[in-house]
């Protein structure tokens, strides 16, 4: 009988943990260590030599960062180099919990790390008529600047021009300094901390990228996909090797 | 008898994993077949031309205390930047990173300490700068991190909003 009461103790330990598992998860801490649900291209795989710039349309969802920082973004950086703080370099733009901030609601955000360091700025938080609707996410070279490029915030706006029913209101700010050539673009979700966060899913659509002169195409391939489940999701919901406006990349957390 | 609680332990297993991790193994819509892409009908000569820059606008932080500018005291903001901790530190664990200058500086000031980065604002605006000893690490794209050994909060002198942050060499 006593057995048979601590076999069942056991095992509702055994079931709890489980559970609890499931609740936490592993994506490091204030340095580093963090999870990505992310698919990211060479310029080779854009068949670009010289990778100028990229485009993308997430639909802003409401973040929740839990103990730390879940950002929905986009990156275009240089892989390989330690020009920038011994570190590489980098422009990143999107939509954050947790980055450049003390609150927990849902903002917009650029940062970029350059020769002058890492910075994050705060562009204030998503409208609510913002969320769900595509807001173009954009890093481009700085034509006749030298180490500078235009990193843009647009809700409400999309590249193929179709109709969105919130009113736009474009943010514009230049990484300057900035020295990178840059040689990989990146898209999705960052996930720091260990527990608490949450991220309906989110997608990347019309990913695009301009040419030397700045005309350009839809992105064709997969990419690699880097997605660290459980706690993140990540996958292609639209193919983009099918004849479509670059794909559709969809991301979630914690669901 | 041993055979049969094994059987229910691994029973009570499979359920307990199936009841706590499946709603996280969903997935969304497997891949689907789009409309034929449209080229982009967005004007993209204006590319690369830059715009005028979008001020940070900040999240609200230090309570203004007055109305004029700056609209509280370099006091008042070393209080906040000690009771809100900045997540990237990465020193000892217990350890707070230690103010090391905080006053107030136009933003061509600014500037000038970040080595030429705008902070978005005109020249002349006024900004609280404070600066803290690090070290400080920051995540960037997947499998990329950057250590540097100061730290920075800045805060928009007239509302208080704490607008940028960030390391420094």
């Amino acid at each position: 009988m006593l057995h048979r009461k601590l076999f069942v103790a056991i095992a509702g330990l055994i079931l709890f943990l489980s559970m609890s598992s499931c609740a936490t998860y592993s994506c490091g801490g204030p340095s580093g260590g963090h999870c990505y649900a992310t698919v990211s291209w060479g310029k080779g795989d854009l068949q670009e030599t010289d990778l100028r710039g990229f485009i993308t349309v997430v639909t802003p969802v409401q973040l929740n960062k839990g103990n730390l920082v879940i950002n929905d973004e986009l990156w275009l950086y240089q892989q390989g180099t330690n020009t920038c703080g011994l570190g590489a370099c980098w422009a990143e733009v999107g939509v954050t919990s947790g980055a450049c901030s003390t609150g927990t609601d849902t903002r917009y955000f650029w940062a970029d790390n350059t020769s002058s360091g890492f910075l994050c700025r705060d562009l204030g938080p998503v409208q609510p008529q913002e969320f769900g609707q595509p807001t173009m996410l954009v890093i481009a070279r700085l034509i006749n600047q030298a180490n500078a490029f235009e990193v843009d915030v647009e809700p409400c706006a999309r590249i193929d021009g179709g109709t969105v029913s919130c009113p736009q209101r474009p943010m514009s700010a230049n990484s300057t300094g900035n020295p990178m050539q840059p040689n990989v673009v990146t898209i999705g979700t960052e996930l720091g901390g260990s527990s608490g966060a949450n991220a309906p899913p989110a997608t990347f659509t019309e990913n695009w990228h301009p040419d030397h002169f700045f005309a350009g195409a839809w992105v064709t391939t997969t990419g690699s996909p880097q997605v660290q489940t459980p706690p993140l999701q990540g996958s292609w919901t639209v193919n983009p090797s099918v004849q479509t406006e670059g794909g559709t990349w969809t991301t979630s957390c914690c669901q | 008898m041993i055979k049969k609680q094994i059987a229910f332990v691994a029973i009570y297993l499979m359920v307990g994993a199936w009841l706590g991790c499946s709603r996280q193994q969903q997935h969304g819509p497997g891949p689907q077949s789009a409309a034929p892409g449209k080229p982009p009908a967005m004007d993209v000569s204006r590319l690369g031309k830059g715009s005028r820059a979008t001020v940070p606008v900040g999240s609200a932080a230090i309570k203004p205390a007055s109305q004029s500018v700056p609209s509280f005291t370099v006091e008042a903001a070393r209080e906040y930047v000690m009771a809100h901790s900045f997540p990237a530190f990465a020193g000892s664990k217990g350890q707070k990173p230690a103010i090391t200058r905080a006053e107030f500086l136009t933003s061509k000031q600014v500037t000038e300490i970040l080595r030429g980065a705008s902070t978005g604002f005109a020249d002349d605006q006024l900004l609280c700068y404070v600066e803290l000893k690090g070290p400080f690490t920051f995540s960037g794209p997947p499998n990329t991190t950057v250590t540097y050994p100061r730290g920075i909060m800045i805060f928009h002198a007239a509302t208080g909003n704490f607008v940028m942050s960030g390391g420094i060499p």
